[in-house]
């Protein structure tokens, strides 16, 4: 039994250690197979591989480490992989990598390997630590990474290379933009200036050609300026407060000229919702509408151009206003719509020879419009004309303005429109409306006296009229002398003339007591009214032997009509002149400049009521300051507020300044702030008159 | 000259004040002409108009160096001291010189 039971026993002992030993067996092979794998894998992999031990000694590399630092095994286990940095990094990357091994992190870095310069190589070293009874080891990798540092560097070269031509593009642009403007206002201003040499018709014509050309080289360098801008993304968008009313009766007046005697109606149609103070970028804003409405003389012959300003959407701070600007001019094709809004595009190439212009202007406005939050865009019928639209977001201000009321002594008064446009009789009876008078509108002449005695005659006169001059059929003058003697108490009348030549003796000789340029401007208009018909008793005599009254054509300026300030710069210098321009130009201010003093005689007297004060300088060839002040007021224009500039801050020179008559002075070097104060003083303050 | 700020100054872009400069030298130089013919004809009258032009300008433009050098040659003009203006107009002449200089740099 026991012989059995060892047996037994020992057969179970063989059998486990035969288990035993193939489990040592699997185990050694499955070890051989994983040291295999892992051989293979060392030695086929594309990075060095490393393992130090907690002492620093190196444990094991593989053949791929050993060759990028080009040594042998022996040498790759005895040497730290720092110690093959090239020379001048050497001693910072050992800091950095003791100090990781110190700290136990991660360690990574490109590091430059190699002595020899002009072969410098570059690898990638990463290490981490590993952690076990045994303390730490680290195991890292190295990497070849020359080639990729290579391409690195030339992308990093090609792309500053690519910075810097960008930067001196931009360079380039804004020293041409100076070195092309330069000459070209020496080019006007000396045409200028030849012009006032006494020449002769034919030298005078191609003088002013040379000129109309300059000014309009210069526009299209500012085009392409502006192009460009935008192209840097360098537009800047200012932030302040503007009336768009005043903004879009300013661009009328500037465009007017364009239409010239061209059987056009220039209608502008302001909403009664439109704020009178809106915050954006005026400049900015005056431009798109300066560019779609002066395009309208260009494709219009005959029947109207209007200007629509209106609320489209508000929120609680913003503002849309939608401006559309319809001719009834040549129009576009409805395939060419779209492309007129893109660079260097016009509807038709035989366009741009027979129109002129750049192909640049609708695509900034366009640009400018999306940069103010809005588009534009248009609609067009060929040969019945196009409406352009334009849309900008702007800022709801604060800082609003006294409600629009008209005066008290417009209430209830009586008014009767006389014109023959149905659009502008349309705004003008809108406008009347608001001030709440009672408005009567004729299409025509001819029934003006009849209705105006009649209205009398039912013991409800008419108080005004505004009576259109272009009327066909009766015209203005004609309507004004049918009234002569027709009534016991003739009402006041306003001229309404699209005309550029504002004939104040024609009108004033026809009996009218005012006059307004179209498109009326309904604060002008309201203004003057105001004035007429506050002045109570009425005194109006027969127009013949009218000689108490004079005609109200000088319009009275309040704060918000600033942007309508003009003023008479008379300075010989060029330098001064520009920078003067440019100085009231920026504050908003329009700028005439005369080159001396008789200059400067000749053109007040020739549009008196044209400008709002003049600047004089004191020191001028031809005739100085003080005398053409003198003249000035000899000659009756006694209103007009003149101040001197005078470079000699010596006593007495005031005195003779205000001797000769003028009403204030300024000294050189001309100051902003001295110069705005006296167009606050004398223009913006001055109380209506 | 230091055109940022001078620009600054007059609330100008850069850009117009450059032109403004280019305008100044443009005029400047024939002022300056005016001033020594003016003294080799031992005309005055001219050489203080002339100067006091430049003076002017360069004033309002915050020459400040250009338009004190003018000033000193309109007053000796204005004294009839035409003989003692040489400095003077050199000094006048290597200021403009140097605006144009540093102007087209």
């Amino acid at each position: 039994m026991t012989e059995k039971g060892t047996i037994l026993e020992l057969v179970k002992r063989v059998k486990a250690l035969e288990t035993e030993q193939e489990k040592t067996h699997r185990a050694q092979v499955a070890l051989k197979e994983s040291e295999e794998r892992f051989r293979l894998i060392s030695e086929t992999i594309h990075f060095g591989v490393f393992e130090i031990d907690d002492t620093g000694s190196c444990l094991y590399t593989n053949t791929r480490y050993q060759e990028i630092f080009g040594i042998s095994l022996v040498q790759s286990l005895t040497t730290p992989w720092h110690a093959f940095v090239a020379a001048e990094d050497r001693t910072a990357i050992a800091g950095r990598w003791q100090a990781a091994v110190n700290e136990l992190k991660s360690f990574s870095e490109d590091c430059r390997i190699g002595d020899n310069p002009a072969k410098t190589r570059w690898v990638h070293v990463h290490a981490s630590p590993v952690f076990s009874d045994a303390g730490a080891r680290y195991t890292g990798t190295v990497e070849e990474i020359t080639g990729r540092k290579q391409n690195e560097d030339e992308l990093k070269k090609a792309k500053e290379a690519a910075e810097m031509g960008s930067r001196a593009k931009s360079q380039f642009l804004a020293n041409m933009s100076h070195e092309i403007r330069t000459p070209m206002n020496g080019i006007i201003g000396f045409t200028d200036m030849l012009l006032e040499t006494g020449l002769d018709e034919v030298q005078a014509d191609y003088t002013n050609t040379i000129k109309r050309s300059g000014e309009a080289l210069l526009l299209l360098i500012n085009d392409i300026l502006d192009f460009s801008k935008i192209e840097a993304g360098e537009m800047e968008f200012e932030a302040i407060d503007f009336d768009p009313e005043l903004l879009v009766y300013d661009v009328c007046e500037l465009v007017r000229p364009k239409i010239g005697t061209k059987p056009i109606e220039l209608v502008c149609n302001i909403d009664d919702d439109v704020p009178p103070l809106v915050k954006g970028d005026p400049l900015r804003y005056r431009q798109v509408i300066t560019n779609l409405l002066g395009n309208a003389p260009k494709f219009t012959e005959q029947g109207e151009i209007c200007v629509h300003l209106s609320v489209e959407a508000q929120t609680e701070h913003a503002l849309h206003l939608h401006t559309t600007i319809s001719d009834t001019g040549i129009g576009i094709p409805q395939d060419k719509l779209g492309a007129v809004f893109e660079a260097f595009q016009q509807a038709d190439n035989s366009t741009s020879r027979k129109y002129g212009g750049t192909g640049l202007g609708l695509s900034i406005c366009k640009t400018l419009a999306n940069m103010m939050g809005g588009d534009t865009w248009a609609e067009s019928e060929v040969g019945k004309g196009s409406v352009f639209h334009f849309t900008a977001c702007l800022q709801k201000t604060e800082a609003q303005l006294p409600a629009r009321v008209a005066p008290a002594s417009l209430a209830g008064k009586r008014v009767l429109v006389a014109d023959d446009h149905a659009g502008t009789r349309q705004i003008l009876e809108r406008m009347l409306a608001a001030a709440q008078m009672q408005v009567v509108s004729l299409e025509g002449g001819r029934l003006v006296t009849p209705t105006l005695i009649q209205a009398q005659a039912q013991g409800a006169p008419i108080d005004i009229c505004l009576i259109d001059l272009g009327m066909p059929g009766m015209n203005g003058y004609q309507v004004a002398e049918s009234l002569r003697g027709a009534l016991e108490h003739p009402p006041y009348m306003i001229a309404l003339s699209s005309a550029l030549e504002r004939d104040a003796a024609k009108c004033e000789a026809a009996g009218f007591d005012g006059f307004q340029a179209k498109p009326v401007r309904r604060p002008r208009l309201v203004q003057m009214m105001g004035r007429l018909l506050g002045e109570g008793a009425k005194a109006k005599q027969d127009p013949g032997e009218n000689v108490g009254r004079k005609m109200h054509t000088q319009y009275t300026v309040r704060e918000a009509l600033k942007h309508s300030v003009s003023i008479l710069l008379a300075e010989d210098n060029p330098v001064n002149q520009k920078l003067a321009t440019l100085m009231l130009g920026k504050a908003g201010y329009q700028v005439e400049v005369a080159v001396n003093g008789r200059e400067a005689v000749e053109k007040y007297s020739a549009a008196p009521e044209k400008y709002d004060l003049i600047f004089m300088d004191v020191q001028m060839p031809e005739m100085d300051g003080q005398e053409a002040s003198r003249k000035l007021r000899e000659l009756g224009h006694t209103d007009v507020p003149i101040v001197a500039m005078t470079a000699n801050a010596m006593k007495g020179d005031r005195e003779m300044c205000l001797a000769a008559g003028m009403n204030d002075y300024v000294t050189k070097p001309i100051k902003r702030e001295q110069v705005f104060e006296m167009i606050a003083k004398y223009v913006l303050n001055r109380s209506a008159a | 000259m230091n055109i940022k700020e001078l620009s600054e100054n007059l609330g100008l872009e850069e850009d117009e004040y450059r032109e403004l400069i280019d305008l100044f030298i443009a005029s400047g130089g024939g002022d300056f002409q005016k001033i020594v013919a003016g003294m080799a004809a031992g005309d005055a009258d001219q050489v203080m108009r002339a100067a006091h032009t430049i003076k002017g300008a360069a004033g309002n433009l915050g020459l400040v160096d250009v338009s004190a050098a003018a000033k000193v040659i309109e007053a000796r003009a204005m004294n009839n001291q035409l003989g003692e203006l040489g400095a003077a107009v050199r000094a006048l002449e290597g200021l403009i010189k140097q605006i144009e200089d540093e102007a087209g740099a």
